[in-house]
């Protein structure tokens, strides 16, 4: 790992006691994005700052003519939410993870939550993906499976930044949680994303209406096309396919 | 490996841009006898889909209903996949789930003729 990679947070935000950290960047089936990017528009939340780092490719999203951060964090009512217009690289995962529980914690976050995808090769037979829930305890696990009515993730791997969050959690005493939605690994999955809107309810004492989601779904596929090629690469380079295997035995 | 993956990426822009054509996203796994290729087409439908499988070459196209975000994309997908197998065509199946096409073809069993040991 490059220890000079370092990851750094610019906010706006003073104190966000109360509020929970929704953590969408792209991975399986784009399921945190497609959730994060729905949830920023529907509720209409503000840019409230971004995170910087050398390990970012020289690249600015042009909207509305308007130059915008790759990583950038809003702020809603309840939630604070982090986005990424690109896969994060896997040289920025761990300083990113590490500087996401400090800043986390400095701003009196309760939490921090990673939605995301768990490739289900069946998923063409699935009509209503399940969510599984993983997380750095097992009391906020069960906590949250009773309260999403969800299934616990007994067994598997978690690969990527949701790996990092969760160990470092761990470690740190912090509660994070992984909420998977079953889906496609490596095609957009708008309908996964559904699943998990539909218990913001619940996680976040938000509302969100997904039919708009669910009647657009083929052109968010359509869109989602190129970043969906581009995070299938990094995944690969993250073991991402861990995921679809058994842990051994031996505990 | 990222300069790699960039230079595909980019070939696959300049294929898209010059043709007009959508490569979709998809997927081929081999699973035992079987070669499995699964392809990512919003907004088709099935009776629209061309699909050809030849023993060494799976070849599709279809129109794309749903109006585009951006005149710089087509409005067909179109793939052409060289198998890692040789297919048996008798074999094929192919459905059209939620937008998801999924082409299922046993492998050609090597010709052969069993020897008795001696």
């Amino acid at each position: 790992m490059d220890m000079s990679v370092r990851a750094e947070i610019y906010d706006k935000v003073s104190d966000a006691r109360g509020k929970v950290i929704l953590q969408g960047f792209p991975d399986v089936g784009l399921v945190g994005s497609i959730t994060v990017t729905y949830l920023v528009d529907q509720l209409q939340l503000r840019e409230v700052g971004y995170v910087d780092s050398e390990a970012l490719p020289p690249i600015a999203t042009i909207r509305n003519s308007e130059a915008k951060e790759l990583i950038r964090i809003y702020e809603g009512k309840t939630s604070i939410v982090f986005l990424s217009e690109i896969p994060i690289p896997s040289n920025l995962i761990r300083p990113l993870a590490r500087e996401m529980i400090g800043w986390a914690k400095k701003k009196n976050i309760g939490r921090i939550y990673c939605l995301t995808g768990l490739a289900e090769p069946n998923r063409l037979e699935i009509d209503t993906p399940k969510i599984f829930i993983a997380g750095s305890n097992s009391k906020l696990v069960d906590e949250l499976v009773d309260k999403l009515e969800a299934e616990a993730l007994e067994e598997g791997f978690v690969a990527g930044i949701n790996a990092e969050l969760v160990k470092q959690g761990s470690r740190m005493g912090y509660d994070v949680g992984v909420l998977l939605a079953q889906s496609h690994y490596n095609y957009p999955d708008p309908g996964a994303a559904a699943q998990i809107l539909l218990k913001m309810p619940k996680l976040i004492e938000e509302h969100v209406d997904v039919n708009p989601l669910l009647q657009s779904a083929e052109m968010v596929r359509m869109q989602l096309r190129d970043l969906m090629r581009r995070t299938s690469d990094t995944m690969g380079v993250m073991q991402k396919s861990k995921e679809l295997e058994l842990p051994p035995v031996y505990r | 490996m990222e300069r790699e993956a960039d230079e595909i990426f980019r070939s696959i822009k300049e294929f898209e841009a010059r043709t007009g054509c959508i490569i979709p996203l998809h997927d081929l796994v081999e699973s035992g006898d079987e070669v499995i290729l699964s392809v990512d087409l919003p907004g088709v439908r099935k009776e629209d889909i061309t699909l050809e499988v030849t023993e060494t070459q799976v070849t599709l196209e279809a129109p794309c209903r749903t109006p585009l975000p951006s005149s710089k994309l087509g409005s067909r997908y179109r793939l052409r996949i060289e198998m890692p197998t040789e297919l048996d065509t008798s074999t094929v199946k192919a459905r059209l789930q939620n937008g998801v096409l999924e082409v299922r073809a046993l492998k050609k069993r090597p010709r052969g003729t069993r020897i008795t040991v001696e």
